[in-house]
C-alpha cells in the first residue's frame, strides 16, 4: 500500500472510530436530556426531542414535595466529611509506609492496603447493619460515614502513598537535623510539598464515596439518604417519575463534573500508583 | 516546591533513578546508621491511627461476619442458634449460589474484554487525533463516568431498554414491545453492555496515560523503520504497556466481581434470578429474605474469593515491578 493510501485509510478509520464513539457516548446522554425535558403525559420519545419542551420535571426535582436538596446535602456532607476522616488517618498512613519501605514489613502493609481495597462491600454490609443498628445509628451521617470509610481509607492511603513517594527522603534528613521532631517533618516539610496529591486523594476519594449506593441503601432510610439512592427511588412499584429522575440525574452529576475535570490531569501518576 | 515536582515526573520516566535505590547504595557510616533506625521506630507510630481505623471498620466487623455466618439467623422464620459449619455445608447444594458465581465469572471476563477492546481502541483513537481535537473528543468519552452509577444503571433500565422509549432496541431493529432486561435469556447482557458504556472510560483513561507515557524516541525509531500502524501497536506498543494494561484490567476484574449498583438496580436479579451476580444474590438472601446467618456465610466465601484473587494480583504485580516506588 502506497503512503498516500495508507494515511487515508487512517483518516478514513480516525473518522469512523470517532462517529461510532460520538453515538455510542451521546445517544443516551442525549435520551436522558430528551425525556427529562419531555412534559407530563407527552408521546414517549427517546430517540427525538418532544414537540413542547417543559421544565416542570426540573421544578418537581428542584422544589417539589420530593425535592432533591436534604438528599443532596446529605450527599455533600456525608461525602465530604467522609473525605477528611480517612484522609487525616490515611495521610500520616501513607507518608510511614513511604518512608519505612526498606522493612519488608512496611512493604508488606502497603500490599495489604491494596487487598482491603477490594473488600466485597456486600460482606461488610451484614455486619455493619448489626453494628450499627447496636448503636442506634441506622439512618444517621455517623453510621454511613463510619461505614463508607471501608472504601475510602485504603484507596486514600493508596493513592497518596505515591504522592509521599516522590519527596527525597533527603529533605527528611535535612529538617530532622536542623532539629525537627518526626511529627513536624511530616507536617511542615512533606505534607506542603504534596499539596496537589493530598488534594487529587481527596477528590478521588470524595467521587468514590459520592457514588456509593450499597452503604446507603442498606443503612439509611430517609435522613442520612443519599442522592444515588434517592434517585434510584424514582422508580416505585406504582409509578415510575423518569423524567423527575433524570432531571435530578443532571443536577446530581454537577458537582462531580467539576471535581472530574481537576483531577483528569493527574491521571498519569494515578494510574502508575495503580490505583483509579 | 516545582523544582521537586519535576524530579518526581522525571524519575516516573525512569530518566534519573529512583531516589530509594540511591539511599540504600550509598550506606550511611555506622552512627548515622543507628540514628535512622531510631527515626525509623518513631516512624512505626504513623500507621497506628489507621491501623485502628482498619481494625474498627474491617477487622471486627469481618471477625463478625464470619461469627454470624455460625448461625442460623433468619428474621422472617424466628430462628437464631449455633449450627457450627451448617451454613457452609448448605451451600455445596445452593444451586442459585453456583450459578450466580458461574455468571459472575462469565461477567467479569465479558466486561473485563470489552472494556479492554473498546478502551485500548479509543485511546488509540485520542492518542493519534490531532491534540485540539483530542481534548474534546476525550472530553465527550469520559462523560458516562460523571453519571452516578445507579442513575446510569436506571437511564439504561427505563429509557434505552424498556418501552414506551426503547432506544436500544429501536437502534438495532429489535421489537420494542419487551425489554431486553424483562427475559431471561437476555437480561445479563443488558447489564454487560450498560456496564460497559458506564465504566469503560476509566479503562479508557488509563490505558490513554500509558500511551502517553510511552518513550516517543522508540516509536520514532520504529516508525522510521518502515512499520506500519498496526505492526507498531502489535509490536511496539502493546508489549511496553504490560504493565499499564495488567494492572488496569485486574483492578477491573476486581471491581466487575464486587459488581452490585448495576445489576441491582437493572434487574434485581431476575427475571427469576436469571441475572444474579454473587453480589446481588448475597444481597437478596440477606436482606430481603432476611436470611442473615446464610447471608453471612455466602459472603465470607464471597470474602475468600476477593481475598485470594486481590492478593495473587497484587504479589503478581509487585514481583513484576508493576507496582510500588521503583515503577512509578
Amino acid at each position: 500500500m502506497s503512503a498516500p493510501m495508507r494515511r487515508s485509510v487512517g483518516t478514513l478509520a480516525k473518522s469512523l472510530g470517532v462517529l461510532f464513539v460520538l453515538g455510542w457516548v451521546g445517544i443516551p446522554f442525549f435520551s436522558l436530556v430528551s425525556v427529562s425535558l419531555t412534559p407530563e403525559g407527552a408521546p414517549a420519545i427517546g430517540l427525538g426531542l418532544p414537540a413542547q419542551l417543559s421544565l416542570t420535571h426540573y421544578r418537581n426535582v428542584l422544589s417539589g414535595v420530593q425535592s432533591l436538596w436534604l438528599y443532596l446535602k446529605n450527599s455533600a456532607i456525608i461525602s465530604s466529611l467522609a473525605t477528611l476522616v480517612a484522609l487525616v488517618l490515611a495521610l500520616p498512613c501513607a507518608y510511614g509506609l513511604s518512608r519505612l519501605q526498606r522493612y519488608a514489613a512496611a512493604r508488606t502493609l502497603y500490599l495489604a492496603v491494596f487487598v482491603l481495597r477490594m473488600l466485597p462491600p456486600i460482606t461488610l454490609i451484614i455486619p455493619y447493619f448489626f453494628l450499627i443498628a447496636t448503636l442506634h445509628l441506622l439512618d444517621s451521617k455517623v453510621g454511613l460515614i463510619y461505614a463508607l470509610l471501608a472504601p475510602a481509607l485504603p484507596l486514600a492511603i493508596w493513592t497518596s502513598k505515591t504522592f509521599f513517594d516522590t519527596v527525597p527522603p533527603t529533605l527528611d534528613e535535612a529538617a530532622r537535623i536542623d532539629g525537627a521532631n518526626a511529627w513536624q517533618v511530616f507536617s511542615r516539610v512533606a505534607l506542603p510539598l504534596v499539596g496537589n496529591g493530598v488534594a487529587v486523594t481527596a477528590i478521588l476519594t470524595f467521587l468514590t464515596v459520592y457514588i456509593d449506593f450499597i452503604f446507603a441503601l442498606t443503612l439509611t432510610s430517609h435522613w442520612a439518604l443519599t442522592l444515588p439512592v434517592y434517585i434510584a427511588g424514582f422508580q416505585t412499584e406504582y409509578r415510575f417519575y423518569v423524567g423527575d429522575m433524570l432531571a435530578a440525574t443532571l443536577v446530581g452529576t454537577l458537582p462531580m463534573l467539576v471535581l472530574f475535570f481537576v483531577v483528569q490531569r493527574h491521571m498519569r501518576r494515578v494510574v502508575l500508583a495503580g490505583v483509579h | 516546591m516545582h523544582r521537586v515536582e519535576t524530579d518526581a515526573v522525571k524519575s516516573e520516566n525512569g530518566a534519573v533513578p529512583a531516589v530509594h535505590r540511591i539511599a540504600a547504595r550509598t550506606a550511611p557510616p555506622v552512627a548515622r546508621r543507628d540514628i535512622q533506625r531510631s527515626w525509623d521506630a518513631g516512624m512505626w507510630w504513623f500507621l497506628l491511627p489507621a491501623a485502628l481505623a482498619v481494625l474498627a471498620v474491617m477487622v471486627i466487623p469481618l471477625l463478625y461476619v464470619i461469627y454470624l455466618s455460625l448461625f442460623d439467623y433468619n428474621i422472617m422464620q424466628y430462628t437464631y442458634r449455633f449450627i457450627g459449619l451448617g451454613n457452609y455445608a448448605k451451600i455445596l447444594y445452593d444451586a442459585g449460589f453456583g450459578w450466580a458465581l458461574l455468571r459472575t465469572w462469565w461477567y467479569v471476563v465479558a466486561v473485563v474484554g470489552a472494556d479492554f477492546i473498546y478502551g485500548f481502541l479509543v485511546a488509540l483513537l485520542a492518542w493519534k487525533l490531532p491534540l485540539g481535537w483530542s481534548k474534546l473528543f476525550r472530553a465527550v468519552v469520559i462523560l458516562p463516568i460523571l453519571l452516578i452509577p445507579s442513575a446510569a444503571a436506571i437511564l439504561w433500565r427505563s429509557v434505552i431498554y424498556t418501552p414506551p422509549y426503547a432506544v436500544f432496541d429501536r437502534l438495532v431493529g429489535l421489537s420494542t414491545s419487551v425489554s431486553l432486561l424483562a427475559s431471561p435469556s437476555t437480561a445479563l447482557w443488558g447489564i454487560i453492555l450498560t456496564a460497559v458504556w458506564g465504566w469503560s472510560p476509566w479503562v479508557f483513561l488509563l490505558l490513554l496515560a500509558g500511551l502517553e507515557g510511552l518513550p516517543t524516541e522508540l516509536l520514532e525509531a520504529a516508525q522510521i523503520d518502515g512499520a506500519t500502524f498496526p505492526q507498531l501497536v502489535w509490536h511496539v506498543i502493546l508489549p511496553m504497556m504490560k504493565p499499564v494494561i495488567f494492572v488496569t484490567l485486574s483492578l477491573k476484574a476486581v471491581d466487575s466481581f464486587l459488581s452490585f449498583t448495576f445489576p441491582w438496580v437493572m434487574t434485581g436479579g431476575g427475571p427469576g434470578g436469571s441475572s444474579h451476580l454473587l453480589s446481588t444474590y448475597i444481597f437478596e438472601r440477606a436482606f430481603k429474605f432476611l436470611d442473615y446467618g446464610y447471608g453471612s456465610s455466602l459472603g465470607v466465601v464471597m470474602l475468600l474469593i476477593a481475598i485470594l484473587t486481590s492478593t495473587a494480583i497484587i504479589v503478581y504485580a509487585w514481583r513484576e515491578g508493576y507496582v510500588g516506588t521503583d515503577a512509578a
